[in-house]
C-alpha cells in the first residue's frame, strides 16, 4: 500500500469511528433510561433503596459497588417486592434490560419480569435475592 | 398423474408431521415439571450455574446444540436427511473476572478419511476478560456481532429449519475468526456496542457460488498480514431492538512480493472488503416480527479474478423479512403459556453477483428469493419440532457458465419447491 492509499484508508476508518461515536452520544441523547440506582453494600451484604425510590417507575435497576452483576429490584401491584441478579443462569453473562425482558447477547437467552426463561438455552429462572421492608427502605441480600 | 402423486406425497408428509406434533405435546403435557421446594431453593440459588462473581469456586459448565433435519427437493425428486450439526459446549470460570468459552462441533454427523462432507471444527474457543459488569474483552476465536444469527444461531431461537439463507450466503454464519473483541452497553441506556480486531479473509479462496463464505480462516492457519476491524451498535427500545453493525478489512493474506507478482494490494486493508449490516426486531403479545439487510462491497473483484480466476463480484446484498405469531402466548392456561407453537412465514432476497467487474461472469441463479412458511412447536424453551415449505425462484441460467454439459441433463428451472422437516435442542 503507498502512503496516498495509507492515509485515505486510515482517514477513512478515523472517519468511521468518529461516526459511530456521533451516533452512539445521539442515540444516548435520545435514549430511555434504565432507572439506575447506583448503591454499596455494607458489611452483612445488605443493601439499603429507598422505597420512595419506586414512587415513578415499579422497576429499578440496582448498580451495587463492587458487585459482577446489576440487580432488576421490581415492586408488585400488591406492594411487595422481588430482586433478581442480572446474570444469565446458562454462562454467566450480564443480561441487557430490554423493554419488560432481559436479554443475554452471548447466546440469546431471554427472561421475562419475574425471571422466567422465555428462551434457552438458560433453563432456570434467573436468580431471586431475599428482600424485606424496613423503616421505608427495601433490604435486599445479597449472595456472592 | 404427476400432480397428483406430488400432492399426495405432501399430504402424507404433513399428516405425519401433525401426528407428531400432537404425540409429543401430549407426552410433554403428562410431565408437567413440578419441583420440590428443596429443587428450588438449588434452582433459585444457581448452584450448579457458570457463576461468575456470586461463588469464590471455579465452575465448569458443559451444554450445547444440535439440530436434525429432512429435506425434500421437489424438482429433484429425492429426499435427503442429515445430523446438521452437534455442538458441545464448555465454559469455565477461571476467577470472578476472568472465564473461558468453547464450542466444538461436528458437522454432518461423521467424518470420515477420504469421504466428502462432515466436519470437526471450534466454533469458538476465547478467553474473556470482565472489566465491570457492563464491560468485557474476548479474546482468542470467537464469532463477531455481525447481524443476527451469528451471534445468536441456536436453532431454538430462529424460525424455519434451515437457517436465514441470506445469513447464510451473503452473511457467512456462523462466521469466526481469530482476534480481540471489547463489549459493552451503556450504564444508564439500554445501548450496547462492540468492536473487535480480527484476521482477514483470503480472496484467493473465494469461490462462485459461495460469496465470500470459504475465505474465511475460522480459526486454521488463517493470514494475519491482512486484518479487519468490524463493530456494532444495538439499541433496544420498549419492544423493539436496532442493530447496526459493519466489517472492513483486508483480503490479501499475501506477502508484499508475492502480491506485486498477482497484481494486489497488500497489508492491513489489501484488496478490501467492506460489509454493512442493519436489522430491526419487535416482539410483543406472541407477535414477532424482523427484518435485516446487508450488503458487501469488494471494490478490487477485478484484481482477484485476475490473480485467482474465480469470477468474484464486486458487490452483493441480501435482505430478509420475517412476521411470526405464537399461538399460545395469550392461551389462559398454564399448561398451554410454558409452550409455544410459532407459526411463521419469512420472505428473503439475494444477488451474490449485484455488480460484476468487467473481467466477471454474470449468473443469474445467483440471484434468488425465497419465500419460507411454516410452524415451530416448542414443549419448553429449549427443545423445538419445526416444519416448514420453501418455494425458491432463481434468475435464468447463463449457459456460458455451463461447462461440459450434460447431454441428458433436464433444462435449468428457476422455480423449485422444498419441505423441511426437523428438530433442534440445546442446553
Amino acid at each position: 500500500m503507498d502512503r496516498r492509499n495509507f492515509i485515505k484508508s486510515s482517514c477513512g476508518l478515523c472517519a468511521a469511528i468518529g461516526s459511530g461515536f456521533l451516533l452512539t452520544s445521539i442515540l444516548q441523547s435520545c435514549a430511555t433510561s434504565l432507572g439506575v440506582v447506583k448503591t454499596s453494600a455494607d458489611n452483612n451484604n445488605l443493601v439499603k433503596i429507598p422505597l420512595s425510590d419506586f414512587e415513578q417507575s415499579s422497576t429499578k435497576i440496582v448498580r451495587v459497588n463492587n458487585y459482577n452483576y446489576d440487580l432488576a429490584v421490581l415492586k408488585h401491584t400488591d406492594g411487595t417486592y422481588h430482586a433478581m441478579v442480572l446474570m444469565c443462569t446458562h454462562a454467566g453473562q450480564p443480561l441487557t434490560k430490554t423493554g419488560d425482558t432481559y436479554y443475554c447477547t452471548l447466546h440469546g437467552s431471554q427472561f421475562d419480569k419475574d425471571g422466567i426463561v422465555l428462551k434457552g438455552p438458560a433453563e432456570k429462572t434467573l436468580i431471586h435475592l431475599p428482600v424485606r421492608t424496613e423503616n421505608d427502605n427495601l433490604l435486599i441480600t445479597l449472595v456472592r | 398423474m404427476h400432480l397428483n402423486s406430488h400432492n399426495l406425497t405432501m399430504r402424507k408428509i404433513t399428516l405425519l408431521s401433525f401426528g407428531i406434533l400432537l404425540f409429543t405435546q401430549s407426552l410433554f403435557a403428562q410431565q408437567q415439571f413440578k419441583q420440590t421446594p428443596a429443587q428450588q431453593l438449588i434452582a433459585n440459588t444457581g448452584e450448579d450455574s457458570l457463576n461468575s462473581g456470586l461463588s469464590t469456586h471455579a465452575r465448569t459448565v458443559i451444554s450445547g446444540y444440535g439440530d436434525v433435519s429432512y429435506q425434500r427437493d421437489f424438482n429433484e425428486k429425492t429426499a435427503t436427511v442429515n445430523l446438521n450439526r452437534a455442538v458441545l459446549f464448555v465454559g469455565h470460570q477461571f476467577s470472578s473476572k476472568i472465564a473461558f468459552f468453547s464450542e466444538l462441533e461436528v458437522e454432518d454427523a461423521k467424518v470420515a478419511g477420504g469421504e466428502p462432507g462432515g466436519e470437526v471444527s471450534m466454533e469458538q474457543a476465547y478467553l474473556k476478560f470482565a472489566l465491570n459488569p457492563r464491560q468485557y474483552i474476548v479474546a482468542g476465536l470467537f464469532i463477531p456481532r455481525i447481524g443476527i444469527l451469528n451471534e445468536n444461531h441456536l436453532p431454538i431461537n430462529f424460525n424455519g429449519v434451515e437457517r436465514p439463507l441470506v445469513e447464510s450466503f451473503i452473511i457467512p454464519a456462523t462466521w469466526r475468526e481469530i482476534g480481540v473483541g471489547f463489549y459493552g452497553q451503556t450504564a444508564t441506556a439500554p445501548f450496547t456496542y462492540s468492536v473487535a480486531l480480527v484476521n482477514g479473509l483470503n480472496s484467493a479462496a473465494f469461490e462462485h457460488g459461495s460469496g465470500i463464505r470459504e475465505g474465511r480462516a475460522e480459526g486454521r492457519l488463517g493470514g494475519a498480514n491482512n486484518l479487519a476491524i468490524t463493530a456494532s451498535v444495538q439499541y433496544f427500545a420498549g419492544n423493539f431492538k436496532f442493530q447496526v453493525s459493519g466489517y472492513a478489512g483486508g483480503t490479501n493474506p499475501l506477502s508484499p512480493r508475492q502480491s506485486d507478482s498477482l497484481q494486489l494490494s497488500s497489508g492491513f486493508m489489501g484488496t478490501p472488503l467492506y460489509l454493512g449490516e442493519a436489522d430491526i426486531q419487535w416482539a410483543n403479545k406472541g407477535f414477532s416480527a424482523k427484518a435485516l439487510g446487508t450488503i458487501i462491497s469488494l471494490p478490487d473483484a477485478s484484481s482477484v479474478n485476475r490473480a485467482y480466476a474465480n469470477n468474484v463480484a464486486e458487490q452483493m446484498y441480501g435482505a430478509y423479512a420475517e412476521l411470526a405469531y405464537n399461538l399460545f402466548a395469550n392461551a389462559h392456561s398454564n399448561r398451554w403459556k410454558t409452550q409455544q407453537l410459532n407459526i411463521f412465514a419469512r420472505y428473503e432476497m439475494f444477488d451474490m453477483n449485484a455488480s460484476i467487474p468487467s473481467n466477471g461472469v454474470y449468473d443469474g441463479t445467483e440471484k434468488q428469493s425465497h419465500l419460507i412458511a411454516g410452524f415451530g412447536y416448542l414443549p419448553l424453551p429449549n427443545v423445538v419440532i419445526k416444519a416448514d415449505v420453501r418455494l425458491m425462484h432463481t434468475g435464468p441460467q447463463n449457459p456460458d457458465l455451463v461447462l461440459n454439459p450434460n447431454p441428458s441433463a433436464l433444462p435449468y428451472n428457476q422455480n423449485n419447491t422444498f419441505l423441511n422437516i426437523g428438530i433442534g435442542y440445546s442446553f
